[in-house]
C-alpha cells in the first residue's frame, strides 16, 4: 500500500507541474477586430456579419449599436444600443442616432473567434462525474471491494478472496460500544501453528483490545458449533430439511448447502420492518438433541442506515459522538434502528399446543462474513418425529447462506489460544502485548494496515483437528467522508432515532431506490454461481 | 493521512485559482467598451498590465490595473508583450465548482482511489485552470504588429483633444 501511496504523491507533483505550466494561453489572430473610418467600408464589407458594432466618437464617446442601419438622407447611422462617455459610464440607451461627421471609427469584431471553451468542459466533467458516481455505487453496494467495513480476519493469510473469514466487533462504532465478539471462523486444521491475517480495508480507525482464538478439539465427522452465548457444542452430521418455503415459494436451492449461494428478498416499498417467515419441515427425526444451524450475514441495509445517520449529523458527528460516549440517553437512541429493525426469531411449531413456540433469535452486525451460529431447540420437541420450524426475519436485511437441523452430541470446551507472534506486514510496530489482555492498551489499525497473527495450537491425538473460532474485542471510529457532511439534516436524525414514522417511511423509500442496484452489483461482483431467489 | 493533506492541499490551488476581474467572458465580449489590457515586461523586468487608452507611432498609453495613473511607454521599451482579449468560459465559477466536487467523489472509491484520485485531479484541476485562467491573447510582436494595436485601445482614434488625460478613470 505503502508504494500507492508514493505512486498517488507522484502523480500529485507531476499534476502540480504541469498546473504550473497549464495556464492556457490561447493564441487568436489580431483579425477578429476590424476598424474602419468610414461607414460605407463596413456596408461593403458584409454588414450582415457585424450586427454588433462599436462607434466610436471623435469626441471619445462610444456607442454600442444593434440592428444599426444608414438612414435616408445618408448622413447619420441609426440604431438601438447604448451610449458611454469617454469614462464609459452609461449616458444614453435605446434608440440613438449617429451623425457621420461625428463618428471617428467604427469597429467591428468576428464573435465566432472568441467562444466559450464552456461545452467541451461540461461534457468531459459530465463523463468523469458519470464514471465517479458509478464507482462510489460500486463501493457503496460492496463495501469489502473498495473500503471493507470492521477489521477483517483472513483464515491463513488467505486475503485474496471475496469474504473475509471474520469481521470483528461491527457494531461498536464508537469506544463505549466496545464488545466481544465471537466469530466461526469456519476453519478446521490438525496443523501446529495458524495465521491469522487481519486487515483494515476501510475508511475507519481500528482501535484493537484483545484477540484470541478459541479452539475446540474434535474427531473426523464432528462439527462444533457455538451459539449466540458463546457456548460451544460438539455436534454430528446435518439434518437436512425436506422444504424450505416463504411466502409459497421454493427456496431450498439456496439454504441447503454450505456455499455462495444465499436467500434474500427486498425491503417493504414504506416500511423497512415487513416481516416474512420461512418455514423449514422436517421429517423422521430421531429422538435426541438437536440444533438448529443457520448461516447468515446482513445485507447492506444497515450500512445504509448507519452511513445515513452519520451523514444527517453532518459537520456536527464529532459533538454527537462525544454525548454517546457521555450520555446515556443518547447512546441508547443510536441503538434504536437496529432494534427497530429486529432479530431473527425462530420458532418450532407445538402439535400439542397448536401454536409456533420461540425457541430463539440472533442478531450480527455485518455484510462481509457470514456467521455460522447453534440456536439448540428447546428439549420438549427433541422427541418429534415431524418438526416444522418458523424463521421469521426483516424483509431485506438478511442474506441466508444455510437452514438445516444438527444432532447435539455434547457441550464443548474450547481451549483459548492467544497469539505468540506478530507479524507487521503494514503498519505501526505493534507487538502481541497490545492485544494480550482485556486492559486499556490498544493496537491502532489505520486504513490500509495489515497484521498477521500467528497461534501455536497445543499437539492433538491422532486423527483430532481444532475447529477454531476467534474472539474479538475492541472498536472502531468511522471517517466521515466530505460528501457526507453536505447532507446534515439533524431534524431528520432526530425522527430517525426517534422512530417517526414518517422518516422510516422516507428512509424505506431512500433505500428501496437503491436496492435493486446495490444488491445486483452487489452480487454480481462476489459471486458467479449464485442466484437471486428473492427478486 | 499526509497524503490526505496533500489532497486538501490541491483542492486549495482550485480556490487560489482566481479568474481576472478585469477581463470579459465570450458571452459579454459584444459589451465590451474600455479597451483590451495589455500585459508586457519592460526591460526584461518590471511586468505592466494595464488598459490600453491610445497607441501612437512610437509609444502606448497604459491604466494599469493597480490603480496607478496614466503611463506612457514607449515602443523601444517593448520587446513582447500580450493584447489579452478575453476569457475562454462563460462560467469559470460553475466549472470550478463542479471540478471542486468531482475531484471529491473518489474519496468514496477506497482503494481504488490510489488511481482514480490521481485520474480525476488530472482531468479537474487542468480543466478549471483553464476555464479560470485561460485567456484569449494576441501576441506582439509575433502576431500583431504595432501599428495594429490602436484597434485594442479605448480610444482606436487617439485621445481627443477635449479631453483632459487626467481625467480617464480605470473601469472596475
Amino acid at each position: 500500500m505503502k508504494k500507492f501511496y508514493l505512486l498517488l504523491s507522484f502523480l500529485v507533483l507531476i499534476l502540480l507541474t504541469v498546473i504550473i505550466y497549464s495556464c492556457s494561453k490561447l493564441y487568436v489572430n489580431h483579425g477578429f477586430r476590424k476598424t474602419y473610418t468610414d461607414v460605407n467600408d463596413v456596408i461593403h464589407s458584409d454588414p450582415h456579419n457585424n450586427p454588433f458594432f462599436k462607434v466610436h466618437y471623435k469626441n471619445g464617446d462610444v456607442s454600442l449599436l444593434d440592428n444599426w442601419q444608414l438612414n435616408d438622407t445618408k448622413d447619420s447611422i441609426s440604431g438601438r444600443g447604448q451610449l458611454f462617455d469617454f469614462n464609459r459610464n452609461q449616458r444614453q440607451e435605446g434608440e440613438l442616432v449617429v451623425g457621420l461627421d461625428d463618428i471617428a471609427i467604427i469597429e467591428t469584431n468576428d464573435l465566432s473567434t472568441i467562444k466559450s471553451k464552456d461545452k467541451d468542459r461540461i461534457t468531459g466533467l459530465t463523463i468523469l462525474t458519470a464514471t465517479n458516481a458509478a464507482m462510489d455505487i460500486v463501493c457503496i453496494t460492496n463495501p469489502k471491494a473498495c473500503f471493507g467495513s470492521c477489521p477483517t480476519f483472513y483464515a491463513e493469510g488467505n486475503i485474496t478472496k471475496n469474504t473475509a473469514d471474520a469481521e470483528g466487533f461491527s457494531s461498536a462504532i464508537s469506544p463505549s460500544l466496545e464488545y466481544r465478539d465471537l466469530d466461526a471462523l469456519q476453519y478446521h486444521t490438525a496443523a501446529r501453528t495458524f495465521d491469522l491475517t487481519m486487515t483494515n480495508e476501510a475508511f475507519e480507525t481500528h482501535m484493537i483490545n484483545e484477540i484470541y482464538l478459541q479452539a475446540v478439539p474434535k474427531k473426523d465427522r464432528e462439527q462444533i458449533f457455538h451459539d449466540k452465548n458463546g457456548s460451544f457444542y460438539t455436534c454430528g452430521d446435518f439434518i437436512p430439511f425436506n422444504s424450505a418455503v416463504t411466502d409459497s415459494k421454493d427456496i431450498s436451492a439456496s439454504v441447503n448447502s454450505l456455499d455462495d449461494k444465499e436467500y434474500f428478498s427486498d425491503v417493504d416499498r414504506d416500511d423497512l420492518t415487513t416481516k416474512e417467515a420461512i418455514v423449514l419441515e422436517f421429517t423422521n427425526l430421531v429422538p435426541g438433541n438437536k440444533g438448529l444451524v443457520i448461516n447468515f450475514r446482513q445485507s447492506l441495509l444497515t450500512t445504509f442506515l448507519l452511513y445515513s445517520g452519520i451523514s444527517y449529523m453532518g459537520n456536527e458527528v464529532g459533538d454527537y459522538f462525544a454525548k454517546i460516549e457521555t450520555n446515556r440517553y443518547v447512546k441508547d437512541r443510536l441503538k434504536n434502528p437496529f432494534k427497530r429493525l429486529g432479530t431473527i426469531k425462530l420458532y418450532a411449531w407445538n402439535s400439542a399446543r397448536n401454536k409456533w413456540i420461540q425457541f430463539g433469535d440472533l442478531y450480527e452486525t455485518g455484510p462481509i462474513a457470514k456467521n455460522l451460529i447453534l440456536a439448540p431447540l428447546p428439549k420438549n420437541i427433541n422427541s418429534t418425529k415431524d418438526l416444522k420450524i418458523k424463521i421469521e426475519l426483516t424483509k431485506g436485511l438478511w442474506r441466508l447462506d444455510y437452514l438445516g437441523l444438527t444432532t447435539i452430541k455434547s457441550k464443548a470446551e474450547p481451549l483459548t489460544i492467544y497469539p505468540n507472534k506478530l507479524d507487521v506486514v503494514t503498519g505501526e510496530d505493534y507487538t502481541i502485548d497490545e492485544i494480550a489482555r482485556d486492559d486499556d492498551i490498544y493496537l491502532v489499525s489505520l486504513p490500509g494496515n495489515e497484521y498477521t497473527f500467528q497461534f501455536e495450537l497445543p499437539e492433538l491425538p491422532e486423527n483430532g483437528n481444532y475447529e477454531l473460532f476467534l474472539s474479538s474485542k475492541g472498536y472502531y471510529l468511522e471517517w466521515v467522508r466530505s460528501d457526507w457532511v453536505q447532507r446534515k439534516d439533524l431534524d431528520k436524525l432526530k425522527k430517525m432515532l426517534l422512530n417517526d414514522e414518517q422518516a422510516w417511511k422516507e428512509l424505506a423509500r431512500e433505500f428501496k431506490s437503491k436496492e435493486h442496484e446495490m444488491e445486483t452489483v452487489f452480487w454480481n461482483s462476489k459471486y458467479t454461481n449464485s442466484q437471486h431467489e428473492g427478486l | 493521512m499526509k497524503n490526505y493533506l496533500l489532497f486538501i492541499c490541491v483542492l486549495f490551488l482550485f480556490t487560489a485559482c482566481k479568474t481576472p476581474t478585469y477581463l470579459s467572458s465570450p458571452k459579454d465580449f459584444k459589451d465590451q467598451v474600455t479597451g483590451l489590457h495589455f500585459a508586457c515586461k519592460l526591460d526584461g523586468k518590471t511586468e505592466i498590465l494595464g488598459e490600453i487608452i491610445e497607441v501612437d507611432s512610437s509609444t502606448i498609453k497604459l491604466l494599469p490595473v493597480n490603480g496607478d495613473g496614466l503611463m506612457t511607454i514607449s515602443k523601444d521599451e517593448i520587446e513582447k508583450g500580450d493584447v489579452i482579449v478575453a476569457l475562454s468560459s462563460d462560467d469559470p465559477k460553475k466549472i470550478k465548482s463542479w471540478s471542486t466536487i468531482v475531484s471529491l467523489l473518489p474519496i468514496g472509491h477506497g482503494y481504488f482511489a490510489v488511481f482514480t484520485l490521481p485520474i480525476t485531479l488530472a482531468a479537474t484541476i487542468p480543466m478549471s485552470y483553464d476555464a479560470a485562467k485561460g485567456v484569449y491573447r494576441v501576441n506582439y510582436p509575433d502576431n500583431v504588429y504595432w501599428k495594429d494595436l490602436s484597434k485594442f485601445a479605448r480610444f482606436p482614434q487617439g485621445i481627443p483633444e477635449s479631453i483632459d488625460p487626467k481625467t480617464i478613470r480605470y473601469l472596475d
